[in-house]
């Protein structure tokens, strides 16, 4: 019987040398020495043909190489599993070399211009409004003072539709004339969007993206508008600016300015603001006599332009992949 | 508008560089900024007087020529016949330079010629006449003075004048808003009023037109005009044209009072100025013709029309090198009145340009005399008749409040103080009131008392005017919705790049992807190739995945948010906000899948994963027919009844007419996804789920979502969750292999009731969809 443990050992041992011990080959080991066709599960069968007082001997006897092939058997599969795990530990890997990532995505600048304005705006209590890019001659220009057949509308670079009187946006404070109907005084709102003007070149796109803000309260003042828009771009740009203002014309805003920024050794076209017409308040039902307004507007394209150090605005919208990568797909 | 510096210098008798007079004009709302004149006049080119003048000994066509140059007496051969006729030259002496080349000392055929007699073009000026310049005399011209002295070269300003201010575009009127802001005091031009002579010139006098001058004069012929005059022409660019010609545009760029002057001997006198009765044709001095219609004004004889009034004179009645008599006009034609006809015509004049933005009507007389003056002075011009007619406009007034303007610019400011700044810019108080003023006639611009508070603000210094915080009341911002946001960024970690692009399309783009009938379309396109509006996103994302394969980049996962641009069923425009997607070309091999080429489920699964992550738990996919996708792996998305976009595999052959990979496509339309119910969390089932293959036979070409769909309503006990898992094409139809889910809230499913409702479905799907 003895003999037993020493074969199903052999056997095992066997399999170590062979490299072959695995749990499927320990399985047909044990099946072979403890399943139901085994030697040792005749000799307990046989043991009904012993006398009672000799059954018990011979039970016990059965016992004791039972529980060593279990033990075996056992310690089998726990050294199977330690060839298998030191097989795993063995596997060297140069975690210097590069793996496989995912695909990287990302999110366009000005879609990363657009969340961080929107933020500024935002935590300084102003609602984030948006409107129609299609607009008519009356929102685009006439509610917001400027007079019929004037030059200032030629200058706009207008896309007409070939509907009549249909034109693209040229600028956003459609949304604020929209806005300005709608809401109850004093208010404060942000609108960004995209713009349209029939102008391509290096630093001039067809297409491009602005941001206004408007305020309309009963004491705003010029040197309001003055220090919110130059906070406005500081906080954008994560930096204080050499500034200046100069004396500008829009016929929506008066007094007008515009900023300039110091950009190197050059001064560089910002932004234009000024404290809104009283035409435009009372083109919008609002109490020109009760209320005033300043209002400001800025080139998304430009704050993103010098965010990131771009030099070309076209760039922007040539979408090259390898340019797209380089921002981050969170935002 | 250029300014040369030394105009203003010595108009103000200041000595400032340029660059200090630009920063000065920037700081007061001209934006300036300084060009390079590109003719460099010579320091050695002196004006030479004429001593003598002899043929040379071999050669007929030379002139052998003694010329003063100040220092000395030098000989110059010279082949220009006239130079006979010559008092005062330009001369180049040896050691000078001309544009292109160093004057030497030659020998022509054997006679010494110590310089050169130079023509304007010989000195870099753009002008026809080829023989040599004849200096005009007069009192400033001196032998061996320097010609760029003579002809005052300066340093250019380019001013940047806005739209309000046309009493800028002048020499003079920069002068005098220079003075007034730099406070520097300024004394206006006088002159002397001719006298009217004649009320057969002009009669009709309409058009919301102020007045007019005319002068009927007799001109000598082959005259030419100093230096200085053509200089200043050159300068600002307006070329040179005749002498009468250049002497008004001499005077318009100076006064900034645009001028007309006609071959008074083609005109059937008196003229008149008024709208067109009858429709009639013009051929204009740039050789146009323009139809005239009853809106437009004009300046007519009894026959015809001679000139668009501010605009543009007719080619009939110009000046020619034979005209003999001229008529001269200075006109105030209102910017109202020339409105329509400027929109109309789309002509830009030099005159069109002043007129709209406002020509002082007090500046049509002063400019006719200075223009007479020089006519008179230089062109031998006899007055033959004059007349000045004109209608009284009454001056403008507007009050200001003290307390309004510092309130206003955040300022403090006292009464003298604003009253001083309104009397520098010729603002003048009324008797009754300091603080009303009368408006200048030269300020179209100011009509309220907020205009004024600008020219204020101007003279205090913007700069000086402090940076100041508002108290507001605390407001809570309104939400904005965050959809598109959320499909970006979910895009964005699914490994695409967002791109933007313009909405501008051809007519071929316009006819893929979508059927629409009616298109929205650009009057004025950038492009003449592309002046449609967008109707469906992935036309222009086409352009992107163009673009970027042209440059070795052919694997791409890209999307775009943007507005197209559709018409309702009546015709009415209307935009939508749309976001589109593209997979094109390979799976890159970096991923953890071989490389491979997209397929149709990359994009649907993509779409699924997308809408889940937004909250859109039950979405289908329909099969569909698109223009330019396959014709059988095309879907809209469905989410309940509604089409929220689609998504497919663009058509081989439209793949292969772009130059493009297998491309797959989504789109999501995110004005009509319907609102998310407000989240509801459901706990986790605490019995386990069972799961069952199973497998129905039935007729190729039958979509799962049909299958599906038919599974779910058969009322299936704790059925939670049926999935496709597998096709399999037979000979005689199809193996759709679906994956069911049996869970319960109350109690463990037993194997029995779970085989018991399998059986069901199976049975009902045999009835349902057997072969």
């Amino acid at each position: 019987m003895n003999n037993l443990l020493q074969l199903c050992q052999e056997e095992v041992d066997a399999l170590h040398t062979a490299g072959n011990l695995t749990p499927h080959t320990i399985d047909q080991v044990k099946s072979k020495y403890l399943g139901k066709q085994s030697e040792l599960s005749k000799q307990y069968q046989g043991m009904r043909d012993l006398a009672p007082d000799q059954r018990k001997d011979a039970g016990k006897q059965l016992n004791i190489v039972r529980q060593g092939l279990e033990s075996i058997i056992k310690e089998a599969y726990i050294l199977a599993e330690q060839t298998e795990i030191n097989a795993e530990l063995a596997q060297a890997l140069d975690v210097t070399a590069k793996g496989r990532p995912l695909p990287e995505g990302s999110l366009h600048p000005l879609t990363h211009a657009y969340n961080e304005i929107n933020k500024i705006f935002t935590q300084m209590g102003f609602s984030v409004v948006t409107g129609p890019e299609v607009e008519d001659a009356y929102h685009n220009f006439y509610a917001l003072n400027f007079p019929e057949n004037h030059p200032a509308i030629t200058m706009h670079d207008t896309f007409h539709l070939t509907e009549e009187d249909r034109l693209l946006r040229t600028h956003t404070s459609t949304v604020q004339v929209h806005a300005m109907k709608k809401l109850q005084a004093p208010f404060r709102i942000a609108t960004p969007g995209r713009v349209y003007r029939c102008d391509h070149d290096a630093t001039h796109s067809p297409m491009f993206n602005q941001v206004e803000c408007m305020v309309v309260s009963e004491n705003c003042s010029f040197a309001n508008v003055k220090w919110l828009l130059l906070k406005f771009c500081e906080t954008y740009l994560g930096k204080e600016l050499a500034y200046r203002f100069r004396p500008s014309f829009f016929p929506f805003t008066e007094p007008s300015a515009e900023l300039d920024i110091k950009w190197g050794d050059q001064w560089m076209e910002l932004a234009g603001c000024g404290m809104v017409h009283p035409n435009v308040l009372k083109e919008a039902g609002i109490d020109h006599n009760k209320y005033r307004g300043f209002a400001f507007g800025v080139g998304i394209d430009r704050l993103a332009m010098l965010k990131y150090n771009i030099s070309d605005l076209r760039v922007l919208y040539e979408n090259h992949v390898e340019f797209l990568k380089q921002f981050n797909a969170s935002l | 508008m250029i300014i040369p510096a030394s105009w203003l210098n010595s108009r103000l008798s200041l000595s400032l560089t340029a660059s200090e007079i630009a920063d000065r004009l920037s700081a007061t709302g001209f934006e300036s900024e300084l060009i390079q004149d590109p003719l460099k006049i010579d320091k050695g080119l002196v004006v030479g007087k004429i001593v003598s003048v002899e043929k040379h000994p071999s050669a007929d066509k030379l002139n052998v020529c003694q010329v003063d140059v100040g220092t000395e007496v030098i000989q110059i051969v010279c082949g220009c016949s006239t130079v006979s006729d010559a008092k005062y030259v330009v001369v180049a002496p040896v050691g000078s330079k001309l544009p292109g080349c160093a004057i030497e000392e030659v020998s022509l055929r054997n006679v010494k010629s110590s310089g050169m007699i130079c023509s304007l073009s010989e000195i870099g000026f753009e002008v026809a006449s080829k023989g040599i310049y004849h200096i005009p005399e007069s009192e400033d011209v001196v032998a061996g003075q320097s010609v760029g002295e003579l002809m005052g070269t300066s340093d250019l300003i380019d001013v940047d004048i806005t739209p309000n201010r046309g009493d800028c575009i002048g020499l003079e009127g920069v002068v005098r808003d220079f003075a007034a802001s730099q406070d520097i005091a300024y004394k206006a031009p006088t002159y002397q009023s001719r006298e009217t002579t004649s009320d057969k010139l002009l009669d009709t006098l309409d058009g919301q037109t102020t007045g007019a001058e005319f002068a009927h004069m007799s001109i000598e012929q082959g005259v030419i005009l100093p230096l200085d005059i053509y200089n200043l022409l050159r300068q600002c660019k307006v070329s040179s044209i005749h002498p009468v010609v250049d002497i008004l545009n001499y005077v318009m760029l100076v006064t900034g009072q645009p001028m007309h002057a006609y071959d008074a001997d083609t005109l059937t006198l008196p003229l008149h100025i008024n709208y067109v009765k009858k429709a009639q044709s013009i051929q204009l001095l740039d050789e146009s013709e323009y139809d005239i219609k009853p809106y437009d004004l004009v300046v007519c004889d009894a026959h015809q029309a001679h000139a668009l009034a501010g605009v543009m004179g007719g080619d009939e009645s110009k000046i020619t090198s034979d005209t003999k008599n001229v008529l001269i006009e200075s006109a105030s034609f209102s910017p109202k009145g020339i409105a329509k006809t400027l929109r109309n015509c789309a002509i830009n004049t030099d005159s069109s340009y002043r007129f709209e933005r406002g020509v002082d009507p007090q500046l049509a007389e002063q400019a006719m005399v200075m223009a007479v003056t020089l006519l008179e002075r230089l062109v031998g011009a006899k007055m033959m008749a004059y007349q000045s007619k004109s209608t009284a406009t009454p001056k403008k007034t507007v009050s200001l409040n003290v307390e309004k303007v510092s309130s206003y610019l955040g300022i403090t400011l006292t009464e003298p103080e604003i009253v001083n700044y309104m009397h520098r810019l010729g603002f003048d108080s009324a008797a009754k009131d300091a603080l009303t003023f009368l408006v200048p006639s030269y300020r179209f611009d100011v009509s309220s008392d907020v205009d004024l508070i600008e020219e204020v603000a101007r003279l205090y210094g913007y700069n000086n005017i402090p940076l100041m915080p508002f108290d507001c009341e605390l407001a809570v911002p309104e939400i904005q919705n965050s959809l598109e946001t959320s499909i970006k960024l979910a895009l964005a970690a699914y490994g695409l790049n967002e791109v933007v692009s313009f909405p501008f399309v051809s007519s071929e783009a316009l006819n893929y992807f979508s059927d629409s009938q009616s298109t929205v379309k650009l009057s004025n396109p950038i492009n003449a190739n592309a002046p449609y509006m967008r109707s469906h996103i992935w036309q222009s994302m086409i352009q992107v995945l163009q673009y970027n394969h042209a440059r070795q980049q052919s694997d791409l996962r890209i999307f775009e948010s943007g507005h197209v641009y559709l018409k309702d069923s009546d015709g009415n425009l209307y935009e939508q906000l749309v976001i589109g997607g593209a997979l094109s070309g390979r799976q890159s091999k970096q991923f953890l899948n071989a490389e491979r080429e997209y397929n149709y489920y990359d994009g649907q699964a993509l779409v699924v994963s997308l809408l889940k992550n937004l909250g859109y738990e039950q979405v289908v996919f329909k099969p569909v027919s698109i223009p330019g996708l396959h014709y059988v792996q095309a879907a809209s998305i469905m989410i309940g009844d509604i089409c929220v976009g689609s998504v497919g595999r663009m058509h081989p052959q439209l793949v292969r007419n772009l130059g493009l990979g297998l491309t797959i496509v989504f789109d999501i339309n995110i004005d009509v996804l319907p609102e998310l119910p407000s989240p509801k969390v459901q706990m986790p089932s605490k019995y386990p789920s069972v799961h069952r293959d199973i497998t129905v036979s039935c007729a190729s070409g039958l979509a799962v979502y049909e299958i599906i769909e038919f599974c779910n309503q058969q009322g299936i006990e704790n059925l939670v969750s049926v999935s496709h898992v597998d096709t399999f094409e037979t000979e005689s139809g199809a193996n759709i292999t679906l994956a069911l889910q049996f869970q319960s809230y109350d109690k463990t499913c037993s194997d029995k009731k779970v085989a018991q409702e399998t059986e069901r479905l199976i049975n009902l799907l045999g009835k349902q969809f057997a072969k």
